[in-house]
């Protein structure tokens, strides 16, 4: 059987000093822990910025880079950015806003090529602030949808065998490593040429 | 004093302490990898799905691949490709059809996988449908068939059936998570055990012929100064009038012209003759198979100048048929002399309209009356059993001597095909009527061709639909101790030759080793039509165009006539 007396002993607690050294210890790898936090939050939303902004990117060259391989013919230019002319392939016959009523056309043999439908459909871009628009003509009528925000840049050139090179940034307001440091600015090119003869 | 409850409380605190620090670490891991994670989804997703065209295209070409088998090694072609009906089901009644025309209703399908990847555990398939919808079905009068080539390429996504969380990206890619998205499947619509990404294109192949341009030589071409070489399309109301050549309507590119030269020759003992375009006018594009060095006197082509193309272009064996029509020895298109006068009134008739070669034979009682005193052979209304005949000669070189080509009673189109193993001579007034509706084909198997001196005379070649691609001349290749050789600059033998003097002449020849003379007299300056007008498209050896004739060439040729290649005429991404 233990004595009382060090039972007593084991209770008396920690000194003034002892409690005061451990609180600084504890503040100090707490404050290391809140810095290592901040960083880490930083960097995690520094990511997450970025991951944001490159999918914007992706998916505008995307979008952009499928309407060019669908086109019979494009034009580079400021506003609109980039505009095509592709073959009606869905023939409108429903609803117009139901396009599970709709239909492909037959491709009709024509001099140049195989055709779709009577009329062409014309697909323009436009860089609005850092947004992206994407708009669609059809015989239904116009529609128009954002496609892409955080986009700082966005240019369209067409080279030789009439490939068209799609060139956009994003930059990214949120600055890594620290604050005062240049923003930093994302870049991406996509060539895509047009299928159709 | 009470040790025990002390303690106790001690050991809460640290225990609630640690669990709170837990928590909230876990939530911080946990919002950073559900970041990290739909970070990750969405660009591989985003992956998959551009991974997904790549192999769509892979199809394409891979049935491209198998077009151009059927024309160069047919009994092959297909191996391996199932018939299909509209769901892509196997039809096991129908078995694989290789002809070169297919009914509406018959698809091949293939499904194949790409080569794997390293660390790949699902592999990229993709799965190919060729068909021939009505609108691209052949037609007698003026296409071959084209073919619509659907291809849907799989990448499967083995990560969770979970959206992203943009839904942006969700309406671009329009991935299949759940339920089969996919188009034109027996799956489609039904649940899936692996997500997948899915694109599906559409192409047309359009096949393309020897006819695809104005003039091919295969050795060299000689043009004269005074010559023009321009197009226009005979099914383009833009580009004809009522599918006539009208100058004010010529294309803007036509008339291409290709100095070929494909096939490796012997050396020959003099330097290689040069191609001479002799400053002849060429509105369209010279094509010259290596560089410019064997090309002179460009001066005056309009078009560009391009370097580095040629086509294949096999010479041609004779037709072995199961069976033939009749057997002739000799035509001569002899009439009785007693119609000779009702002849005449016919001929003056027919040529009321304008140079021989687009005479209309106006109207169908004049045809009729030259059909009824000339020598007739009557065509097969269906294209897959024309009328055949094996003829020992054609020579119809006399103003009372007519041969005609007409349609069957009852039919407005027809098809003959002549298989000439001696000369053909249409000459002094001779005439050869093509009446339209029929698509008249002479295998040349002897050592020529001549049509000549019949615009002093009257006669010629009278093609009533003006259609170039109605009488088609082919140059048979003779075995290698019946050629000729003309001279040095010829290290390649000729087969034959093909002359046209004094004459207009609409048609097609398709003779790679045969040579192709065009040298009408320098007539019509009366009326500025200088020289011969020639209509149709030429693949020759050695051709010369000389004495001013002017040519033109009907673009709507490449949609007929023997199908040599495949090109895309189109191309859409099915995006729904």
């Amino acid at each position: 059987m233990k004595s009382p007396v060090s039972v007593c002993r084991r209770e008396r607690g920690v000194s003034l000093v002892e409690t005061l050294m451990g609180t600084a210890i504890a503040m100090l790898i707490l404050g290391a822990l809140m810095i290592g936090t901040i960083a880490l939050q930083r960097a995690f939303k520094a990511s997450d910025i970025l991951a944001s902004a490159q999918a914007d990117l992706i998916r505008v060259s995307d979008y952009m880079a499928r309407d060019v391989r669908n086109s019979i013919t494009a034009s580079a230019g400021t506003s609109p950015v980039l505009t095509v002319t592709m073959g009606d392939y869905y023939n409108r016959n429903g609803t117009p806003s139901n396009p599970a009523d709709d239909f492909p056309n037959s491709p009709v043999m024509g001099t140049s090529g195989a055709a779709y439908g009577a009329s062409v459909v014309t697909v323009r871009y436009y860089l609005t602030g850092q947004r992206v628009r994407r708009e669609l003509t059809n015989s239904d009528g116009v529609t128009s949808a954002w496609i892409g925000e955080n986009v700082n840049t966005l240019t369209a050139s067409i080279g030789p065998d009439k490939v068209v090179t799609i060139s956009s940034t994003a930059t990214m307001g949120y600055r890594i490593p620290k604050p005062g440091a240049p923003a930093n600015t994302l870049a991406l090119v996509m060539a895509a040429r047009p299928r159709n003869p | 004093m009470h040790l025990i409850p002390s303690a106790r409380s001690q050991d809460g605190g640290v225990i609630i302490s640690a669990v709170i620090t837990v928590a909230i670490l876990a939530s911080i891991a946990a919002m950073t990898l559900f970041g990290v994670t739909a970070t990750h989804r969405n660009a591989y997703q985003a992956a998959g799905w551009r991974e997904s065209l790549v192999a769509a295209e892979s199809g394409a070409e891979r049935a491209l691949a198998e077009l151009q088998k059927s024309i160069d090694d047919p009994v092959n072609a297909w191996t391996g490709w199932t018939v299909v009906d509209a769901k892509g089901n196997p039809a096991v009644s129908q078995t694989l059809n290789k002809s070169s025309r297919w009914p509406s209703t018959y698809s091949v399908r293939m499904t194949a996988s790409l080569p794997p990847q390293t660390g790949e555990t699902l592999q990229t398939q993709y799965s190919v449908v060729v068909d021939v919808p009505g609108t691209l079905a052949a037609s007698g009068k003026r296409w071959n068939q084209s073919f619509r080539i659907r291809s849907t390429g799989v990448v499967p996504l083995s990560e969770a059936a979970q959206a992203v969380t943009d839904k942006r990206d969700s309406q671009l890619r329009r991935l299949s998570l759940v339920w089969d998205r996919t188009l034109g499947f027996a799956s489609s619509g039904t649940k899936l055990t692996t997500p997948q990404a899915t694109r599906m294109i559409e192409m047309v192949a359009r096949p393309d012929t020897v006819y695809k341009y104005g003039l091919v030589a295969e050795v060299v071409f000689k043009l004269s100064k005074s010559t023009y070489i321009d197009g226009f399309n005979s099914n383009d109301g833009a580009y004809s009038v009522s599918g006539k050549y009208d100058p004010a309507k010529r294309t803007p590119t036509g008339g291409t012209i290709l100095a070929n030269r494909w096939k490796k020759k012997a050396k020959p003992t003099n330097a290689t003759e040069k191609f001479d375009v002799g400053k002849a006018t060429v509105y369209g594009d010279l094509l010259v198979k290596g560089s410019m060095k064997n090309v002179k006197n460009t001066d005056n082509v309009q078009g560009d100048k391009v370097t580095n193309v040629s086509i294949e272009t096999p010479t041609n064996l004779a037709p072995v048929w199961p069976s033939v029509t009749a057997n002739i020895s000799k035509l001569d298109g002899k009439i009785p002399s007693g119609m000779s006068a009702i002849f005449k009134i016919a001929e003056k008739t027919a040529k009321a309209g304008g140079p021989a070669a687009q005479i209309e034979a106006k109207s169908a009682s004049a045809a009729a009356v030259v059909a009824a005193k000339g020598m007739e052979l009557v065509g097969g209304a269906n294209p897959s059993s024309p009328s055949r005949f094996i003829v020992g000669s054609i020579d119809v070189d006399k103003k009372d001597e007519s041969l005609v080509f007409s349609n069957p009673a009852g039919a407005t189109e027809s098809w003959i095909e002549i298989y000439l193993t001696g000369d053909m001579k249409v000459s002094k007034g001779g005439t050869l009527f093509i009446s339209n509706g029929v698509h008249a084909t002479v295998y040349l198997d002897g050592k020529k061709a001549e049509f000549k001196d019949t615009k002093k005379d009257g006669g010629g070649v009278i093609l009533e639909s003006g259609f170039a691609a109605d009488f088609q001349l082919v140059g048979v290749e003779q075995s290698d101790g019946k050629k000729e050789t003309d001279d040095d600059y010829s290290p390649k033998k000729r087969s034959g030759k093909i002359t046209v003097s004094d004459s207009d002449f609409t048609g097609v020849i398709n003779a790679p080793d045969w040579d192709v003379d065009f040298k009408p007299k320098d007539w019509d300056k009366e009326d500025t039509n200088y020289g011969g007008q020639l209509f149709g498209s030429v693949l020759g050896r050695k051709v010369n165009i000389g004495n001013g004739a002017d040519y033109h060439f009907d673009e709507a040729l490449n949609q007929t006539g023997a199908p040599v290649s495949y090109a895309v005429a189109a191309w859409n991404e099915i995006e729904r």
